[in-house]
């Protein structure tokens, strides 16, 4: 019987495939807006919620630079050096390469989608951890040992050194690529001045190996007692110094306006589609009345008119999310993870929505259905 | 015992509000197997409501209903369905088609809904309407063709299933003479092939042809 309310379904979908088309069309936009908003948001969200499995609590960022500070047993100074590098005599992408020195390492751990961050290695050789996308592209995999020809300019610009070094590969990034990285910012720091995505990095944890200097510090409290309030205090005279709890709020007010707008949009949209969804149900409903009377006047139970309905919607949805998926794929495959974050669970989200969206338009009709006594619908069209 | 009968049936529409109606009073009936019967009476006498208790459309009667000696108020709607898809076929006034689907289409619901499998049912759909005369209508769309024509794939889809039972409510009431004339023909010839045919209408022609005529006063049966 199943099978039958199913072909009976897919006849029904065939005989108005044009209406059903459209249908299908608001569907498809709606769950591809979804998943690109879902994903929009979700990057956004992203570094906060790796920033808060960081633990920094007693993290400050220093912008400027100062000179000597004496570094006590209460405050530890971590610097980045940058330089750009190559594989050795291979005519690779050059890297970025981002040097952590063991401050750095030590407090802050960056999410690899393979192998150990710089703390857990104790190896001889210098370890390096691999964008995703680089090693992927390069196909490198941890525990390759590498040859990199490094360039960096020094504070004379016109003079530029380089030296070779071999690196041992002890993990990659995940895919979002996200690293840490001091540029030159304003006051208002948020979390995405401080980690960068970058499709071609390369991280190296050693405290020995120094290239051209990042301005800006991070200073890491090991305790917060009357002597570091003391130090953050001399530390602020020299630079502008922001703390890490100052970052993630400006960060959450930058956001919360991001999703302010979003909300108002995400209302206008679900308010369209299911008025336009709701509306032409309403104009089906006598011509569908008609159809369901006739199936159970020859012999349908009058639940599995309903069930003919509700199974109607399923394969509407589920053809939507394909196209859907297919567009999502197509457009933004490449985008994934560098703007936005789409995966299975964005999917799973958007098909929950869609379903919802669809079954509250239907919602009224099959209620409408169950309500009504089909003989009332056969003497109507007697 | 009937093939068809009606036991001290009630029929109230929304009983126990401000809007009751009794619909049929003690209504007592006995039909028997190849007979051509026709039930009479005024407007909202309830000639409506009796034959959909007879199709099995309408079970919430008072009384007992039995067809060929089985209880059918103590069925359940699956059950129901199952006696209205195989052993009966309607024949309405406004035919019941669904104009959007071709003849074929609308023929082989029956079918679609009882478990013949699907690769006959276009035969079996295309026999009947050959039987009916009516083959060249197959893949036409039900809202290209006549009144006439219409009344007849509306048989045809009554017919297709092989039921025992025609439940025809004013079947020649949306047509002219000659067409009802032609479709009172097909009836009868249906009757003749053994099948009970019941037949409601206004019309002294049509109830002329049947071998019994019922009437209806007020909700209350009366032989005649
Ligand atoms: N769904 C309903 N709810 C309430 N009353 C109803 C309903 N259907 C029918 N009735 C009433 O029941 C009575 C019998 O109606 P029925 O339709 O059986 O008459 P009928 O003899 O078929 O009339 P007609 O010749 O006009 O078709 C009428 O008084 C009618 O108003
Ligand atoms: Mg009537």
């Amino acid at each position: 019987m199943i099978g039958r309310i199913i072909y009976i379904g897919l006849n029904k979908l065939k005989r108005d495939i044009w209406a059903r088309i459209f249908i299908c069309v608001q569907l498809v936009l709606i769950i591809y807006l979804f998943n690109l908003t879902i994903g929009m948001w979700r990057h956004e969200t992203y570094i906060l919620n790796m920033v808060n499995t960081m633990n920094l609590k007693n993290a400050y960022y220093c912008s400027n630079d100062f000179e000597s500070f004496d570094s006590t047993n209460t405050v530890s100074i971590g610097e980045i050096t940058q330089a750009f590098g190559k594989l050795k005599n291979q005519n690779k992408t050059t890297l970025k390469i981002k040097v952590y020195d063991e401050e750095i390492t030590k407090n802050i751990t960056l999410p690899l989608s393979k192998g150990i961050w710089f703390e857990e290695y104790n190896g001889k050789e210098l370890p390096i951890i691999l964008s995703n996308s680089y090693a992927k592209k390069y196909n490198l995999d941890i525990n390759d040992t590498i040859e990199l020809e490094l360039q960096y300019s020094t504070e004379d610009i016109n003079v530029q050194e380089s030296f070779d070094v071999e690196c041992k590969v002890i993990g990659t990034l995940n895919k979002a690529n996200y690293h840490l990285t001091f540029s030159s910012m304003g006051n208002y720091l948020i979390w995405k001045n401080l980690f960068k995505q970058d499709e071609s990095v390369a991280l190296i944890g050693s405290s020995s190996i120094s290239a051209e200097p990042l301005s800006g510090k991070m200073v890491f409290l090991k305790n917060l007692d009357d002597d570091s309030t003391v130090l953050l205090d001399k530390l602020g005279k020299l630079s502008s110094i922001t703390s890490s709890q100052q970052i993630t709020k400006n960060s959450k007010e930058v956001m919360s306006d991001k999703l302010k707008t979003q909300i108002i949009m995400w209302f206008l949209i679900l308010a369209l589609t299911l008025a336009s969804l709701t509306s032409n149900n309403m104009l089906e409903k006598i011509y569908e009345e008609k159809e369901f009377a006739a199936y159970y006047m020859l012999g349908l139970d009058w639940s599995k008119c309903v069930l003919i309905e509700i199974f109607r919607g399923v394969i509407q949805i589920l053809f939507s999310f394909v196209i859907a998926f297919i567009l999502l794929k197509l457009l933004h495959g490449d985008s994934n993870y560098k703007t936005l974050i789409i995966d299975g669970y964005s999917y799973l989200l958007s098909i929950i929505m869609v379903f919802c969206v669809y079954m509250i338009s239907s919602l009224w009709m099959i209620i409408e259905l169950l309500r009504t006594n089909p003989i009332v619908l056969i003497r109507r069209n007697e | 015992m009937s093939y068809i009968q009606l036991k001290n049936v009630n029929k109230f529409y929304n009983k126990n509000t401000n809007a009751e109606v009794h619909a049929l009073k003690n209504v007592n009936l006995e039909i028997n197997k190849g007979e051509m019967v026709a039930i009479e009476g005024v407007s909202g006498s309830g000639k409506s409501t009796l034959l959909h208790i007879l199709g099995c459309l309408d079970l919430k009667i008072d009384g007992q209903y039995y067809l060929n000696k089985e209880c059918i108020d103590k069925k359940t709607h699956k059950q129901l369905a199952v006696i209205r898809n195989k052993r009966i076929g309607f024949v309405l006034q406004q035919f019941g088609l669904i104009n959007e689907n071709t003849v074929v289409q609308n023929v082989s619901i029956p079918l679609l809904l009882g478990d013949i499998g699907l690769k006959y049912i276009k035969h079996e759909c295309l026999s009947v309407l050959k039987e009916l005369n009516i083959s060249e209508l197959a893949d036409r769309k039900v809202s290209q063709i006549s009144g006439g024509q219409k009344q007849r794939v509306a048989i045809a889809r009554a017919l297709v299933n092989k039921p025992e039972i025609i439940l025809a409510d004013e079947p020649t009431g949306a047509l002219d003479r000659k067409t009802s004339n032609g479709v009172m023909e097909l009836l009868k010839k249906i009757n003749k092939q053994g099948k009970t045919v019941i037949i409601v209408t206004h019309d002294k022609e049509v109830s002329k042809l049947c071998s019994k005529t019922l009437r209806i006063e007020d909700g209350h049966l009366v032989n005649y």
